[in-house]
């Protein structure tokens, strides 16, 4: 008896934490299966052209007017480029547009491109035409709108 | 005299469990948890869950949301400002941009920028009514919320 009451003194108390970790996990594997991730927003930027000139003289070319009709068709002094809203390429755009900016780079000059979108025209496809002038080869980030209405 | 590690091995013979010392291991782990936590900045925009951006190919994730001004567009043109609250004219539009943008110079942002969160089926109507009046409110740089890959 006296051994017993020894032993009982002597060893510390433990415990058991295999259950919890057990838990854990499986509310671990839980959440994993059923979560799902929010893809990041990003940033597409534009400058819109302010009064306050800071005087430097840049030969300025002649500015890109890329209209969006309401149907989403993309019009180039009246050629149309792209017709096709449903996707997110522009090709027929993205290839004139490099040569803008490269003619612009040639004269060195600050290119410039307005936008007149339609009321009508959705907002994905204004984005397409902001997204071709972000690509590598175009890079033109002075970005005017037109055809603003007043309240 | 044994030493101490020759006594953990004889009682481990003699069928001791052995437990390993825990202490220094998770002292280390806050030491990585503290440092990251003082060392990391966050990037804090409200997301407004009710826009579906569009996707754009070529947007860049952003390293530094500082000197925003948050404007949500649902695709019914419903116009929102950071906090949920709606935004019903071209003026109140302004305001609010004023308002904000002279917060940001007193905070010692010099320049401070449009975020434009539109839905994608949003009339382009609606996006122009809102640069337009961050225009007259002096805000110039918009930026235009999107994603880079679709949605699942």
């Amino acid at each position: 008896m006296a051994g017993r009451r020894q032993v009982a003194e002597e060893s510390d108390p433990e415990l058991d934490m295999s259950s919890l970790i057990d838990v854990s996990f499986l509310l671990l594997i839980y959440f994993l299966v059923t979560s799902t991730l929010d893809p990041k927003e990003a940033d597409l930027g534009m400058t819109m052209p302010t009064s306050n000139s800071d005087g430097s003289a840049e030969v300025e070319i002649d500015q890109m007017t890329v209209e969006v009709n309401s149907s989403g068709h993309i019009v180039l002094n009246d050629e149309v480029l792209d017709t096709d809203p449903a996707t997110r390429e522009v090709p027929m755009l993205l290839d004139r547009l490099k040569t803008y900016a490269e003619s612009a780079r040639l004269t060195d000059s600050k290119p410039m491109v307005i936008i007149a979108a339609d009321d009508a025209a959705k907002g994905q496809r204004f984005i397409d035409v902001l997204n071709a002038l972000a690509d590598e080869g175009v890079g033109i980030s002075n970005v005017t709108i037109t055809g603003f209405t007043e309240e | 005299m044994a030493s101490a590690k020759l006594q953990a091995a004889i009682r481990a013979a003699e069928g001791e469990d052995l437990a390993m010392d825990m202490s220094s291991m998770i002292d280390l782990v806050f030491l990585l948890l503290i440092f990251f936590m003082v060392s990391s900045h966050l990037i804090i925009i409200k997301v407004d869950k009710n826009v579906k951006p569009p996707i754009a190919t070529n947007a860049r994730v952003a390293k530094n949301a500082s000197g925003r001004i948050v404007v949500n567009i649902y695709a019914d043109g419903t116009i929102l400002d950071e906090n949920s609250e709606e935004l019903p004219t071209q003026e109140s539009i302004t305001d609010y941009v004023d308002t904000e943008r002279l917060k940001m110079e007193d905070n010692g942002v010099p320049k401070a920028r449009l975020h434009l969160r539109a839905d994608k089926d949003t009339d382009t109507r609606v996006i122009k009514k809102v640069v337009q009046a961050a225009g007259e409110a002096g805000v110039s740089d918009v930026i235009f919320g999107s994603f880079v890959v679709e949605k699942k």
